[in-house]
């Protein structure tokens, strides 16, 4: 093939498919009248060295498209990029505060497994702060695909930024009670962490059962206390307890978008209440109780099951949310129908309009509802296997 | 650093500061150069003959944009036995064309006022 026709090529593979031979035709004239002028210039006609030359100057064939992409050319963009940067360095401080807490609680329990310890935590935080980097970078890109602007960057209060002190390591330390030296010098006055996070502190009393620690291959409990930690804040917020501003309202290309909920979520309102409750009990004894493997996984099958259920039922619920904009509704909506790589590839021609940004993020709610099924399929494979695995003779 | 010390400039800053600078400029100035119908490589040699050079992938995807904001109308036709796509402003282009020299004109006035002549300093 043509040097010319194989860059053209590579510059409309990357291109939404309704524009890209109208944007190679114009190309391939640019390109051939910058063959002619040259080939004038020189007398006579231009080398293979040359020819690439000249297209290397229009630029590589991935960073050319780009430029004709409908949304924008970043992930996240400099008025959501502090906003990232400040929830990343905050949600990678809690991990790191959970995974130290559990790994001392370890310590405790069994001191000779140290370095196993430290391993999993380490090994765990890894885990923990890849995803948190994740969400959070998947949340961001949301807003940025499709134009979404929180009100809250508009209509701060300043007695919600006492948040921000959590972005400091340094004030962590000093709650704490830790010099920057590292040396303990006794806790802070306030008994914990500024905010009101006072309750984060785990008595004494509580941490008492981890003493009984039994020498084990790995502490599950760590991993029950996020999906605790979790599930608790979910259910405060499903109930109403937990105000989150800010949800049911966005601005989409200058006019607001209100969200409506759809009459699945009054539909599924309790069943989803108590199973998040009834997670939470389970992840309590894998926390209380984190020897007790096989209870914890006899309990966490039939849980994941009701979850499979419901993810299930909400994924072909049809209407999820309608978003309105001066009296125009858009329904937020999958289905299996989604779950299809040509579906996705869509994502990239919807534009920022209301019904492109409903069909989009009905499409991504899809996707997650399709990983969350296979993230229960998972758990309850896995809790058969700890439940019905012949027990080992020791170690 | 004393005042009869010449200070040297970052030359990577000045490149980017620079770029920024020009970069909103560029939008007024393709706008303006197409009030007379033109085909993008005939475009972009104006617009470097004027001092304003502008690479290719950066000019076609701004037409297309300008085009899909309905300040551009376009066509294709043949020339040079070749189709070549033909740009000129739509009657929204020319209207935004004369309230953006308007703001461009005004910007220029103030800096004017604000700025130390070449080689003055403060």
């Amino acid at each position: 093939m043509d040097m010319l026709e194989t860059y053209l090529d590579a510059v409309a593979a990357q291109l939404p498919r309704d524009a890209a031979d109208d944007i190679v035709a114009e190309l391939r004239d640019t390109l051939l009248s910058q063959f002619e002028e040259r080939e004038e210039a020189l007398g006579r006609p231009l080398t293979d060295e040359e020819r690439e030359d000249v297209l290397r100057a229009m630029g590589h064939p991935l960073v050319v498209a780009a430029r004709y992409r409908k949304g924008p050319q970043m992930l996240i963009g400099p008025e959501l990029f502090p906003y990232w940067l400040f929830a990343v360095k905050a949600g990678l401080l809690i991990m790191a505060a959970v995974y130290a807490l559990t790994m001392m609680l370890k310590l405790v329990g069994n001191p000779l497994d140290a370095g196993q310890a430290v391993a999993q935590s380490f090994h765990g935080l890894f885990g923990a702060g890849l995803t948190v980097i994740g969400l959070v970078t998947l949340a961001g890109a949301i807003c940025e695909h499709f134009g979404l602007r929180p009100p809250y960057l508009d209509t701060w209060r300043v007695k919600d930024l006492e948040i921000l002190k959590f972005g400091d390591p340094a004030r962590w330390a000093k709650h704490l009670g830790i010099d920057a030296s590292g040396k303990k010098t006794g806790p802070d006055e306030s008994g914990g962490f500024p905010g009101g996070f006072a309750g984060m502190r785990v008595p004494e009393e509580r941490a008492a059962p981890d003493l009984r620690l039994k020498k084990l291959g790995g502490w599950p409990g760590s991993e029950a206390l996020f999906s605790l930690i979790g599930g608790l804040v979910f259910a405060a917020w499903w109930a109403g307890l937990l105000h989150i501003p800010g949800l049911g309202r966005y601005e989409l290309d200058g006019g607001v978008v209100t969200v409506a909920a759809g009459p699945v979520w009054v539909a599924l309102y309790l069943p989803i209440l108590a199973y998040v409750l009834v997670q939470v009990a389970v992840d309590s004894v894998g926390v209380l109780q984190p020897a007790a493997i096989r209870l914890r996984a006899a309990l966490q099958i039939p849980v994941a099951l009701v979850g499979i259920a419901l993810a299930w039922t909400i994924l072909n619920a049809g209407t999820w949310f309608v978003l309105s904009r001066a009296g125009v509704d858009a329904p937020v909506g999958g289905g299996t129908s989604l779950i299809s790589v040509r579906a996705l590839d869509g994502l990239h021609d919807l534009g920022r309009t209301l019904q492109g940004t409903a069909t989009g993020i009905g499409l991504i709610m899809t996707w997650v509802l399709v990983i969350t099924l296979f993230s229960l399929g998972l758990k309850t494979g896995k809790s058969l296997w700890q439940l019905f695995a012949p027990r080992r003779s020791g170690r | 650093m004393t005042g009869s010390t010449r200070m040297t400039i970052d030359l990577d800053l000045f490149d980017s500061m620079r770029m920024e600078l020009r970069r909103g400029s560029l939008v007024l100035a393709v706008l303006a150069r197409l009030t007379e119908e033109r085909y993008g490589y005939t475009l972009r040699q104006a617009l470097a003959a004027d001092g304003l050079e502008m690479e290719e992938s950066t000019l076609y995807p701004l037409l297309r944009r300008l085009e899909t904001q309905g300040l551009l109308h376009s066509e294709w036709r043949e020339e040079e036995k070749r189709k070549k796509r033909f740009y000129r402003l739509s009657p929204m282009g020319v209207a935004m064309l004369a309230a953006l020299t308007t703001e461009w004109r005004g910007i220029n006035a103030s800096l004017d006022k604000i700025l130390p002549l070449s080689g003055e300093r403060r």
